[in-house]
């Protein structure tokens, strides 16, 4: 079943068209990550699915009704996680969760219960009467995380959930982004960070210029671009290499030498790299060097737009 | 429900931040004992009333005149001089000259009053006095209808109006004028209101969540109402109990006078920050419309609009002053009347910059 | 809508025409009465607006000329026409607002209070016509744009199986000339040259049979090599799409270049036998339209179209170094170029930060 239907959507800021006749759905339980560079639509679109902005033309359907017909319906089952740290500093972190959380209906003893349960699962159940004032970036990351999921909706919107904070607080968000997932959330994911998303998300749009231009996971993303990759392995000696025997390995389509160094070109979605390592090491053969030159995210981003998703 | 959620938000936030306490309570006391003491001396001698002096025209009443000459021989003795005019054009030219402050003219139809703009406060302390002389008369001629053998009374002169203790000396003039500010201070706490949502960025966050922006504007709105309206009955209370200032007979008329200012300055507030397009430009013009309003209120100093000068026009301009002038009528010239109207238009112009807000919401996208 | 507003003008001067004409000079007051309906008719009569509202200021001199030389009750005719001329004049509602209250402080005591109510429901009634004749005027000029677009898609879908049907026809044409000239020059001299060295077997068969067995071998070569041919030649047959697709692309820039002097370079990479002739033609289509925008709007020195053939997709890029847009708006060209691609599942995406680039993606059919 689909989460999360959207069709032909639209926003227009004047004449700037911001979002153009974005169509994609999301099934329960993936993470579906939205790529994009600074300014490509992909706020716009998640602000109107979280009912922040006002649908210009088209139709987004949550759990089959129409967020414009069932606003609060929507609202009750989408929990957001805004890109900007949203909190109050004159609350602490418990009253912050609280707060939030008591918009959507919960009272009494299940709200202080499921305000616990939230600022454990980001970890910050020790600290729950503190004040952000004195939180670091990423603890202030988690409890704008926590703000959002106290409630237990049914899709979880981030938007760039991890951007200015240390590593080890980031490990910590993904950690909890996959845990939330395997609770049942569906989570829609906006990242600058293409590892990010490569490591988290099951399906994943690249958004450019208010359009869709590709859409599915992400080896079918990668195939769009190639099929093949190109490894490069320079060895000490190369005298008594037989390629042709390097050949029999599976996917690989062509192999040359060149000075020291063997040029593979492979299917790209055959893993044959340890194969070809263990063919060296059988034959006795020292690797000085290895480089696998495989599409990434990245690549693919870059050749269907033209630049860089960090500009 | 949700607007309590807001409610109860704000008012945390509110009593949390120390600079609230500093800002609503501390400084109007401390600015009060200061202005209050320091300017003791040249205020007391600058409101105290020399002498009254009233023009009176008997016009065959003789029953009116018996009991008005009563009244003209205990007033006598408050500093009032009392002289009978000859003809009644005389009387009105002699106010009109401001060679008398009120003309009055005792007839068979009842008393009437010519008083002058030009002296705001005698007149009305003339003009209350005749009041309560209008009723004490008629009540007299009640019982006269129904009880013809009792004495006549002559105790009624005793009115409160006349009372030496109930001019204003100046600790009582700022006890008004600082509730007045602070009242009118509530644009403070109310132009960040909705700016201040925008800033932190919890604006997206509430926008996201199942709540109405009626009930985030009403839970606010209330909120800073009530946390404005707490600080300044404490104001009222410590200033009346240690300060001894003077707050009439009338003290709840007066405190509903100063809840419709602040609820006119919050909702003026709020319209400002939603017609001001950045968060400085928002913050200066509210910085500079309170000074302006409070100093032409004649918060800081007393201010004559009476004197009928373009700077006496600023001043009956600002909200301040016909709350000020309004609290004073009530409190030294007995009459909650004067307050009504001075209410109405609060809650008027409260509700006119409400609308505005409401418009400005509905119009745009998130808060 | 406007006859409303009419209505309610004949209603007020009815009312003020009953209130006033038993007094006296009634003759004047249905004067003044007969000039304001003429006049308020004249307003409905014009089109243009101009007149319009120069008939509005003339209803509404009339009006304050009445009110001051003849009877100040006909002030109530006032705001429905101050207000219907100063909103159509600038637009705005809060200006009509203050102009209709004014006349409040100037007119006696007892003519105020029904002033204020006749005002009050005047304006109303002038905003809500505005209203909604801009709501008109906006829902007509929707519903004409989108016969426009109605009648756009369906002559580009006409002429789309039009091109279809032409394409097929040419090929079939081509290819039908070409097995003809190949089977012409080539197995019909093998078949010839073997029929003969098989005839001259045939004849050498009783009298030397080592030359008839040599000939005969001969003509096994010859016809073996014929099939041989046969097949090469099939082989070759295949259409050549590819070759002509970049041709004729190559034919529109340089027929560009020459047209206006501009530096265009041309690139391909990848499998270009891959772009199916409906591609082609998209492709033509787009990077025309975009030569002729360039050439319009962007002031570049320099365009470069650049066709990328990658797995799965081909993207074509045609990118110019002029100054730009940031603002555009969707024009008709932009959006014929993305209706043509979204009919084989493609995108196009407009980038104006940095000259002005127009990428087309389309999916390679399986």
């Amino acid at each position: 079943m689909n989460v999360l239907e959207i069709k032909q959507l639209t926003k227009k800021f004047n004449h700037f068209i911001a979002v153009d006749g974005v169509s994609f759905s999301i099934a329960e339980g993936e993470i579906f990550g939205l790529l994009g560079a600074n300014g490509a639509g992909k706020s716009t679109a998640i602000y109107m699915i979280a009912g922040l902005l006002k649908i210009t033309k088209g139709e987004i359907k949550l759990l089959g009704k129409d967020i414009k017909k069932n606003s609060k319906f929507a609202k009750m089952n989408i929990g957001f996680v805004p890109q900007d740290i949203a909190i109050y500093e004159d609350l602490t972190a418990f009253e912050n969760v609280k707060f939030f959380a008591g918009l959507y209906g919960l009272r009494g003893e299940e709200l202080n219960q499921k305000v616990t349960e939230a600022l454990a699962f980001v970890g910050l159940g020790d600290k729950e009467k503190s004040y952000p004032k004195r939180f670091s970036g990423g603890m202030k990351r988690r409890l704008n995380i926590a703000c959002a999921i106290a409630h237990k909706p049914k899709l979880i919107i981030m938007d760039e959930p991890t951007v200015g904070i240390d590593p080890q607080s980031r490990k910590h968000i993904l950690e909890s982004v996959k845990k939330l997932n395997e609770t049942g959330c569906t989570i829609i994911y906006t990242s600058h960070y293409m590892e990010e998303v490569e490591a988290i998300c099951t399906k994943i749009a690249i958004i450019d210029h208010g359009k869709v231009i590709a859409e599915g996971t992400k080896e079918q993303l990668k195939t769009l671009i190639t099929d093949t990759k190109d490894i490069w392995i320079e060895v000490k000696n190369s005298d008594d290499i037989d390629l042709e025997e390097l050949k029999n390995i599976k996917g690989i389509r062509a192999v040359q030498l060149v000075n020291h160094t063997i040029q593979i070109h492979s299917d790209a979605e055959v893993n044959n790299l340890n194969d070809i390592i263990l063919h060296f090491m059988k034959m006795n053969i020292e690797i000085r060097s290895l480089k696998e030159n495989a599409p990434n995210l990245e690549s693919v981003f870059l050749t269907l737009t033209g630049r860089n998703l960090r500009d | 429900m949700n607007i309590l959620n807001i409610y109860t938000k704000e008012m945390k936030s509110d009593f949390r931040d120390s600079q609230t306490f500093i800002f609503f309570l501390a400084f109007p006391i401390i600015l009060m004992i200061i202005l209050g003491t320091a300017l003791s001396n040249a205020f007391t001698s600058g409101i105290t009333l020399d002498e009254i002096t009233v023009l009176y025209k008997s016009d065959g009443n003789e029953e009116l005149l018996t009991h008005f000459q009563g009244l003209l021989y205990e007033a006598g003795k408050q500093g009032f001089t009392f002289e009978e005019a000859e003809v009644v054009d005389a009387g009105i030219q002699a106010v009109e000259e401001n060679q008398a402050h009120a003309f009055i003219v005792l007839n068979d139809a009842g008393i009437d009053i010519y008083g002058s703009d030009l002296n705001t406060i005698e007149t009305s302390i003339i003009h209350g006095m005749m009041t309560a002389f209008a009723d004490q008369y008629n009540l007299y001629q009640q019982q006269i209808d129904l009880d013809q053998a009792s004495s006549v009374p002559h105790d009624y002169i005793q009115h409160s109006s006349l009372n030496g203790a109930k001019q204003p000396d100046s600790m009582d003039y700022y006890a008004v004028a600082m509730a007045v500010m602070i009242s009118f201070f509530s644009l403070y706490a109310s132009y960040n209101l909705f700016r201040g949502e925008k800033t932190l960025r919890t604006g997206d966050r509430l926008m996201a969540a199942p709540i109405a922006k009626s009930e985030i504007l009403i839970g606010k709105v209330a909120a800073t109402f009530s946390m404005n309206a707490f600080f300044l009955l404490i104001m009222i209370f410590f200033s009346k109990y240690v300060f001894n200032a003077e707050w009439g007979d009338h003290l709840l008329v007066v405190i509903t006078l100063l809840f419709s200012l602040i609820l006119f300055a919050i909702c003026l507030g709020i319209a400002i920050s939603f017609i001001a397009k950045t968060p400085e430009a928002t913050a200066t013009i509210s910085v500079l419309f309170v000074q302006v309003a409070c100093f032409l209120g004649g918060v800081y100093f007393p201010i004559d609009t009476s004197s009928g000068g373009l700077f006496s026009f600023f001043a009956s301009l600002s909200p301040l002053t016909w709350s000020n002038e309004a609290i004073r009528e009530v409190i030294y010239g007995q009459n909650p009347a004067a307050a009504y109207p001075v209410i109405l238009l609060n809650l008027c112009i409260a509700g006119f910059c409400y609308f505005i807000t409401v418009f400005y919401l509905r119009r745009q996208e998130g808060l | 809508m406007e006859k409303w507003l009419l209505a309610s003008k004949f209603a007020l001067v009815g009312y003020v025409a009953l209130t006033l004409l038993d007094g006296q000079n009634p003759s004047v007051i249905l004067l003044f009465c007969l000039l304001y309906i003429c006049s308020n008719l004249a307003i409905n009569i014009f089109h243009q607006s101009i007149f319009k509202q120069i008939m509005s200021l003339v209803t509404v001199v009339l009006v304050i000329v009445a009110t001051s030389y003849v009877d100040p009750v006909f002030i109530l005719l006032l705001p429905l026409n101050i207000g219907e001329w100063i909103n159509r004049w600038t637009g705005h509602y809060l200006l009509p607002m203050v102009m209709v209250f004014l006349p409040v402080l100037l007119i006696g005591i007892e003519l105020q209070v029904l002033y204020g109510v006749i005002a009050a429901i005047s304006l109303i009634q002038v905003f809500m016509v505005s209203q909604f004749s801009k709501k008109v005027s906006y829902l007509e000029k929707n519903e004409d744009e989108m016969r426009h677009s109605i009648n756009r898609l369906t002559k580009a879908l006409n002429e789309n199986k039009e091109y279809n049907r032409q394409l097929e026809y040419t090929i079939k044409l081509e290819e039908r000339n070409r097995v003809s000239q190949e089977i012409h020059d080539q197995i019909g001299h093998n078949m010839a040259g073997a029929l003969i060295q098989m005839e001259a077997a045939k004849r050498l068969i009783e009298s030397d049979q080592a030359k008839a067995v040599e000939l005969l071998q001969n003509a096994i070569h010859i016809s073996s090599d014929g099939i041989e041919s046969i097949r090469l030649t099939l082989k070759n047959l295949k259409p050549k799409t590819e070759q002509m697709g970049v041709h004729r692309l190559k034919l529109i820039i340089d027929d560009f270049i020459v047209k206006h002097g501009l530096s265009t370079t041309f690139l391909y990479k990848g499998n270009i036998d891959l772009i199916t002739p409906i591609q082609w033609k998209i492709i033509f289509e787009n990077v025309t339209e975009s030569l002729t925008n360039a050439i319009k709007y962007s002031d570049a020195t320099n365009i470069h179209v650049d066709i990328h053939v990658l797995n799965q997709i081909i993207k074509i890029v045609i990118k110019d170094n002029g100054r730009g847009s940031l603002g555009y708006t969707k024009g008709l060209g932009i959006a014929g170029m993305e209706e043509r691609a979204a009919s084989v599942n493609g995108k196009v995406i407009v980038d104006g930060s940095d000259g002005f680039a127009v990428t087309t993606l389309l999916p390679l059919a399986n």
